[in-house]
């Protein structure tokens, strides 16, 4: 049920988009917002079943942390 | 049409009202709060809770009880307060909370097990009054008491009306959670007691001494009235002197108070504490031989006002010299002017601290002698 | 190329500058953690803002006209120009996450409890994506409303607390050991300050930098001072529990209490947070968004706002999970994350260009 509220709810955006993609007629903006609803529509979907519970900032948190050499503490993993 | 659809959206979504909303009359509205130390160690908490159809059409009459007093046990104050529910068909409602009474016995034990939960939880007000109980504080709670018609609403005038008596500390929570997160020694905070059982008479003066989270001793009201002189927190209040030499007693009312305390190094390299209060009084009973005009007449009136204020300062550093506590936060002080020389001295505090000279310098001014210059 | 040419009076520029320094750092003031030096490393870190911003305008001056992301293309060539660009894009939608995060975990922990921050962060998204699809003219017009209510609830929730403060507590002045206080400086230098590097992907929309760069000045000088109004109010009323307070604007201003009439002023804390929030987080969106169209020269920005938006929501729902876990963040990994677009890149490409000569510009 929840899956297809996602789905829904994707569809009511991409109609939103849609006058704006026809008039403006760009061919590379067309491949970029696929990727990027894509991108959305993947992440929207890995949140719900709970697969990915990664965020930027656990990414950027892991990276320097890395680099600084210093262990996260518990609550970051 | 897109716009109509948009506005019918936007409609459905604002219409709808908050998410968690509740209405007047599915709060149980809490004024008073009191927490015990139940006989199996567990926390024992009582709240006073105001029926607001009865408060709203006192005319109408007989729409029951203002109040309502529940009482609920669990391991922690939370889970006490939670436990409510079973007993109270709506949730409780904390954000009119208006005193917290701390019982003897649990302030005997650790007042923290009350304080983390108030601070923490968004609902209860930081500026509630927090005032120890002798005895139990379910009694007090639970005590009819006033013309008004809410006991807990009465104890909390009875507190900010305090001013007019400066007897007694008016301590907030908020003011403890300062103090005890800069490490203060020592806390003080008001004092109430139930003297009479039977006509349910309700007394707040004195304070309560705690050692960051302990009670230690009680302070009687001249020895609050001294640390509010320390504090500059005398907004009013009468001092009396009695008069050996001419017989009588005299009254003098504050007016204004302004109390400057400074650490010094004293000539011989000894720490000391300065204090510096400056009062302005008026005469508001005199019962003594002495004639009101005469030069020196008022010159020794304007010394026993002195002195007797004096006595009182004296009185609240002797008992915090006595029962070795800095709860007058003189060290805080030296921190401030002296941050270098603290350093040094802060692990040996306790031990020092009973040495500690202090001098008190006050400055009296007398400016109204009132409607009539003599009575008699 | 200028992807869109944004009019603003000049007035505009620097209220959303302003606004956009003061964002979330109003509701948790910098540098809570050292109490009542906190002016003092406020003071610091904006004299190191200072230092920056003639680093910025040095750079625009080498090269005006010219977006941030042709400049990197300008310096460091094609590929290193091109990665370095994606970082900066990645920089600000990370910013965008995390303002985001805030603000639902504010409204989620005290203000509307038992709403799932779901639905918090959806709605606050959704307004901001509304506003940059409209275009930044319509964010920016909104701003001198904001900034004049918020700095005027700040200075008056000051009046109503002025019985409660007591001024002992910035006693001693001088700090026995400083290195806290610049620890707690490099992330103020961070927070609020050094994110004004987005500005400067949008300064060439704006028209000429030789008559923006002061309004950024100004905004600052106006963030500045309301910055350490609010920091020298809130300690001069909780003391020391300041350093202990989640939200320590939101429990000076529960204090108020003036004769029982005017009380419980939190709920004006609130309008301020969500007002200069919600600009800062539509001046990132706007910035992300234009900055992903200038790159990859689509014709237009406004149809990647949703798909951003929704990317954006996710990601600040998983962001964080405790304040505890916030506060770790912004104090031991932010700093020295933000440290590389704020000063490190842009210092290299303003050496890189001037070594290289006038050939650019």
């Amino acid at each position: 049920m929840a899956y297809v509220g996602i789905l829904i709810g994707f569809a009511l955006l991409f109609l939103w988009d849609y006058k704006e993609i026809k008039e403006v007629n760009d061919k590379r903006g067309n491949i970029v917002y696929g990727i990027f609803f894509l991108a959305a529509i993947a992440y929207a979907i890995l949140f719900k079943s709970g697969v990915v519970t990664i965020s930027m900032t656990q990414i950027v948190s892991l990276i320097v942390a890395y680099l600084r050499g210093i262990r996260l503490p518990y609550y970051f993993r | 049409m897109k716009q109509r659809l948009l506005l019918g959206l936007l409609l459905i979504i604002f219409f709808t009202g908050c998410y968690d909303r509740r209405e007047l009359d599915d709060l149980a509205i809490v004024v008073g709060l009191g927490v015990d130390l139940a006989d199996d160690g567990d926390i024992l908490a009582t709240v006073e809770i105001v029926n607001p159809q009865v408060l709203g059409n006192k005319s109408a009459g007989g729409g029951g009880e203002p109040v309502w007093v529940i009482e609920s046990k669990g391991q922690t104050l939370f889970e006490a307060i939670r436990r409510m529910i079973h007993q109270s068909p709506n949730k409780l409602f904390f954000s009119h909370n208006q005193i917290i009474v701390i019982g003897e016995e649990l302030a005997n034990k650790d007042i923290f097990l009350v304080t983390d939960f108030l601070l923490r939880v968004e609902e209860p007000r930081e500026d509630a009054y927090l005032i120890v109980a002798e005895g139990k504080a379910g009694d007090i709670i639970r005590a009819k008491i006033g013309i008004g018609s809410v006991p807990a609403l009465a104890i909390e005038k009875m507190i900010s009306s305090n001013w007019a008596t400066s007897q007694a500390p008016m301590s907030q929570l908020i003011a403890f959670a300062k103090q005890t997160v800069a490490k203060a020694p020592g806390v003080v905070l008001g004092r109430i007691a139930l003297r009479s059982e039977k006509e349910a008479e309700i007394s707040f003066n004195g304070a309560a001494v705690l050692k960051r989270n302990k009670l230690v001793d009680w302070l009687t009201e001249t020895e609050a009235r001294g640390y509010l002189w320390i504090k500059d927190q005398v907004k009013g209040g009468t001092v009396v002197v009695k008069d050996t030499k001419y017989g009588g007693n005299i009254s003098y009312e504050i007016a204004r108070e302004k109390t400057v305390c400074r650490p010094k190094i004293l000539q011989n390299g000894q720490m000391s504490i300065e204090i510096d209060i400056a009062v302005t009084s008026r005469f508001a009973g005199l019962t003594d031989s002495r004639e009101i005009e005469n030069p020196t007449a008022w010159s020794e009136y304007v010394l026993d006002l002195e002195e007797g204020v004096k006595r009182e300062v004296r009185s609240v550093i002797d008992k915090a010299q006595t029962l070795q506590l800095d709860f007058l936060d003189f060290g805080a002080l030296i921190k401030q002017y002296y941050p270098q020389i603290w350093q040094k001295k802060e692990s040996n505090w306790d031990k020092e601290f009973p040495m500690l000279p202090v001098a008190i310098k006050v400055k009296a001014q007398i400016n109204s002698v009132g409607m009539v210059k003599r009575s008699r | 190329m200028v992807l869109e040419r944004i009019n603003l009076a000049k007035k505009q520029i620097i209220y959303v500058a302003a606004l956009f320094m003061l964002g979330p750092t109003f509701l948790i003031p910098p540098a809570q953690e050292i109490g009542s030096y906190g002016w003092i490393a406020l003071t610091i870190s904006y004299m190191g803002f200072l230092l920056l911003f003639s680093l910025y305008r040095a750079l625009l001056n080498l090269a005006p006209d010219k977006s941030l992301f042709e400049i990197l293309q300008l310096a460091f060539g094609r590929w290193l120009g091109l990665a370095f660009s994606l970082f900066y894009l990645f920089y600000f939608v990370f910013l965008l996450t995390l303002i985001v995060a805030n603000f639902a975990d504010f409204i989620d922990s005290v203000v509307l409890i038992h709403t799932p921050e779901l639905v918090i962060t959806i709605f606050l998204v959704a307004t901001a994506a509304y506003a940059v699809r409209k275009g930044f003219e319509s964010i920016a017009r909104i701003s001198d409303i904001i900034l004049y209510t918020s700095v005027s609830i700040a200075f008056l929730v000051f009046l109503f607390l002025i019985d409660k403060i007591s001024l002992d507590v910035f006693r001693p002045v001088w700090p026995s050991s400083w290195s806290p206080i610049f620890k707690s400086s490099l992330s103020v230098f961070a927070f609020p300050f050094g994110e004004t590097v987005v500005f400067l992907s949008i300064f060439n929309q704006l028209g000429k930098p030789q008559k923006t760069m002061p309004s950024l000045l100004w905004g600052s000088l106006i963030a500045f001072i309301s910055l350490q109004l609010v920091t020298v109010r809130n300690v001069a009323t909780l003391g020391e529990f300041v350093k202990y307070s989640s939200y320590p604007s939101y429990d000076v201003a529960r204090l108020v209490d003036i004769g029982n009439v005017i009380s419980r002023a939190e709920i004006l804390i609130s309008i301020n947070f969500l007002g200069m929030g919600y600009i800062k987080a539509t001046t990132m969106y706007y910035s992300f968004c234009s900055g992903v169209a200038e790159l990859f020269k689509l014709k237009s920005y406004k149809h990647l706002v949703l798909p951003v938006g929704v990317l954006v929501s996710l990601s600040s729902l998983l962001s964080f999970k405790t304040t505890i876990q916030n506060l770790y963040f912004i104090a031991e990994i932010y700093p020295y994350f933000v440290f590389v677009p704020q000063v490190i890149i842009i210092a290299l490409a303003y050496i890189v260009l001037r070594v290289r000569g006038k050939k650019v510009g």
